[in-house]
């Protein structure tokens, strides 16, 4: 008996069923478990979102607490051309010119493309002026906030500072050397987002661990007061540049440290790249033949020893011969029968090198070394110069002749001044500093101490020799240095610059000065140097009344009290 | 008549139902897993709704609370700028205050 024909029928609307659920079920185990993965992703790429937490950038504190680094925000302007409609391009570059610096004209060649991404219209825009743009409501423009590195300061202590550059890196100085201290390490956070693109829930969220904030050793005011005279020095002594560095002898610190020209890290991009050399820190990075400043390390030296004593006399020519070569003193004057005192006075050349020969090369060599020359101080500034002192293998008599006033060999402003503090406190050779400590997100601690590297001279030597000091101020040629009511030690150096093809030139020299103050328990200890003065032929004209005029607002500023006896003098 | 507990008919019998035993079959543990499961689904999801909300309006919180971080640095920025040396310079000299090393208007005889 034939099926009916409705059988027919059911059996063809079973078979397409079946047909049907095996598609389904096809389809179902491509989505579900060949494309699990790819599904799940674009799941979680609508619906999880990912956010960078940026950790806060370390301050940097002066002495008295107030930030000369910190962070901040201004604005930019971001335009995407094609979400502006093409109509009102035109009236939206009349209304943006006003606040990008640009004519309208400008404005709408760059905004009238169909582009997704132009450089953002202008930058370091002011919360003021950000608001206004917000206000305009324009369609397709973005003003939004940028974290920037900012010095309240402007330019003070710049080339201690550095700066940090459009990648967020800290660049020279303490920018610079502590870039990863300070940086800190950004966190992350994943959560959900709704439709609008607002996190709703956090997942996992790791903070981010701010950077270490810097207390330095610098004394804001003393730092501003040293600007003012060394600019007011270069300008006036028309030197190409100029350097003051304040110390405390007793421990190492760097009060201030300073140099002309300088320049303003807040708009460091603005420096022309010819003339980018001002970002390095020349008190540490310009090494140079320091000249007749170096005389009282190696007169210490020689007291040390005890080859000589500041009553020591002798007879001295006005030229004296070593290996072929002719030293003279610098005036070309014969000083005669001069004590180690009046030595230091006249700056007497050939008495240095009388004294070289009683120390011998490889004492003065022990010395320099001893001293901290040749080496980096460690200071914990980006760029610092070790200076030079030739190993003791390749020492020529020359050499040794000439070193002890201070040429032949090279040493940084700050190796000169560090070295000349043993002979004020004492005879120790200290660690200079210019951070006292680092803090750390969690309030922990890292504090400089005072740290004696080695004692390089005994108490009773660096006590004569500061007292030759200050015979130089009061009677020699660092008379310009001295500060009414108060005794301070001190020597001027007049320096011949080397040429870079060998010799030195006629027409420059450097003007430099270092000393101490009270002489007898120093408050402080200073060293200045002028760079090729212009107008004047001796240091005793130009960083010595720099010297004194910075000591004078120091002593001032420390009220300390002068000695009557010295007023009268 | 008949006294049972079972509460079927048949003809010709008359019969009493007395009180009957209730029995919990495998249906009954069927609907009460599915009713506790349904009531348990229903207050997961009213809890995760509720700490989503809570989450969320911390989140909020969080958000106002940067801002007003942000705003505090801001002030603390514009401070340092208006205490900064240069900027007192500055005002001195937009209001011709005289230097202290200057000032000697009280001389003695």
């Amino acid at each position: 008996m034939n099926k009916p024909e409705w059988h027919k029928r059911i059996n063809v609307l079973i078979i397409v069923f079946v047909l049907l659920v095996i598609g389904l079920n096809y389809r179902l185990l491509q989505k579900s478990i060949l494309e699990h993965q790819s599904y799940a992703a674009l799941a979680q790429n609508q619906h999880v979102v990912k956010k960078n937490l940026p950790a806060n950038r370390g301050k940097i504190y002066s002495s008295d607490l107030f930030p000369l680094a910190t962070n901040s925000r201004d604005w930019q302007v971001m335009v995407v051309p094609n979400q502006v409609p093409e109509d009102a391009r035109q009236n939206m570059a009349t209304l943006l010119a006003p606040f990008v610096e640009k004519s309208a004209a400008e404005v709408y060649e760059k905004i009238n493309n169909e582009k997704s991404y132009i450089p953002p219209l202008i930058k370091h825009l002011s919360e003021y002026q950000a608001n206004k743009i917000n206000e305009l409501n324009l369609k397709g423009v973005f003003v939004t906030p940028v974290s920037i590195r900012f010095y309240p300061e402007g330019p003070l202590a710049s080339q201690i500072l550095g700066f940090v550059d459009a990648e967020a890196e800290g660049k020279y100085g303490l920018e610079g050397y502590f870039n990863d201290e300070l940086k800190g390490i950004s966190g992350e956070v994943y959560g959900a987002k709704d439709s609008r693109g607002r996190v709703f829930n956090i997942n996992l969220e790791v903070n981010p661990h701010n950077g270490k904030d810097a207390y330095l050793t610098i004394d804001r005011n003393v730092q501003n007061k040293a600007e003012e005279i060394i600019t007011a020095a270069v300008e006036k002594y028309q030197s190409d540049s100029g350097s003051i560095i304040v110390m405390d002898p007793n421990t190492g610190k760097i009060i201030a440290m300073t140099n002309s020209p300088t320049f303003n890290p807040n708009e460091y991009n603005k420096v022309a790249s010819d003339a980018q050399n001002v970002f390095n820190n020349m008190a540490i990075n310009n090494a140079w033949e320091p000249g007749s400043i170096f005389k009282p390390l190696i007169m210490a030296a020689a007291i040390n020893e005890g080859k000589v004593t500041p009553d020591t006399q002798e007879v001295f020519a006005s030229s004296i011969e070593v290996d072929g070569f002719t030293i003279k003193t610098s005036t070309g004057q014969a000083y005669g029968k001069e004590t180690m005192t009046q030595v230091l006075e006249n700056s007497d050349n050939v008495a240095m090198v009388w004294i070289s020969e009683l120390l011998g090369k490889e004492t003065m060599y022990k010395y320099l070394k001893d001293f901290g020359f040749s080496r980096k101080t460690g200071i914990e500034l980006n760029t610092e110069s070790p200076g030079d002192i030739p190993e003791l293998k390749t020492w020529s008599n020359t050499l040794r002749a000439t070193a002890s006033f201070g040429q032949g060999i090279t040493a940084t402003p700050l190796q000169i001044l560090n070295a000349t503090n043993a002979i004020a406190n004492g005879g120790k050779i200290l660690q200079p500093y210019i951070v006292s400590k680092l803090v750390d997100y969690n309030g922990k601690e890292e504090v400089r101490q005072p740290k004696v590297v080695n004692q390089v001279l005994t108490k009773d030597a660096a006590q004569k020799t500061a007292g030759m000091m200050v015979s130089v101020v009061d009677y020699g040629h660092g008379k310009k240095a001295g500060v009414p009511g108060f005794k301070v030690a001190g020597k001027t150096g007049t320096a011949q610059v080397a040429r870079p093809g060998g010799g030195y030139y006629d027409s420059r020299h450097v003007g430099s000065f270092v000393g101490f103050a009270p002489a007898d328990n120093p408050k402080f200890s200073m060293i200045v140097r002028l760079d090729n003065p212009k107008n004047v032929d001796w240091a005793e004209s130009s960083a010595a009344p720099t010297f004194g005029e910075m000591a004078k607002w120091l002593i001032e500023y420390y009220k300390l009290t002068p000695d009557p006896k010295l007023l009268d003098k | 008549m008949l006294i049972t507990r079972n509460n079927n008919w048949e003809e010709g019998y008359r019969k009493r139902t007395i009180a009957q035993e209730v029995k919990i079959g495998p249906l009954t543990i069927k609907f009460a897993t599915i009713a506790l499961l349904a009531i348990a689904a229903l207050f997961y999801i009213a809890m995760s709704t509720q700490g989503s909300a809570q989450k969320y309006q911390l989140m909020q919180i969080s958000e106002t609370k940067k801002d007003l971080e942000t705003k505090a640095n801001d002030l603390e920025v514009e401070a340092a700028r208006l205490k900064s040396i240069n900027e007192i310079k500055k005002t001195a000299e937009a209001q011709n205050l005289e230097p202290v090393g200057e000032i000697d208007y009280l001389q003695k005889k």
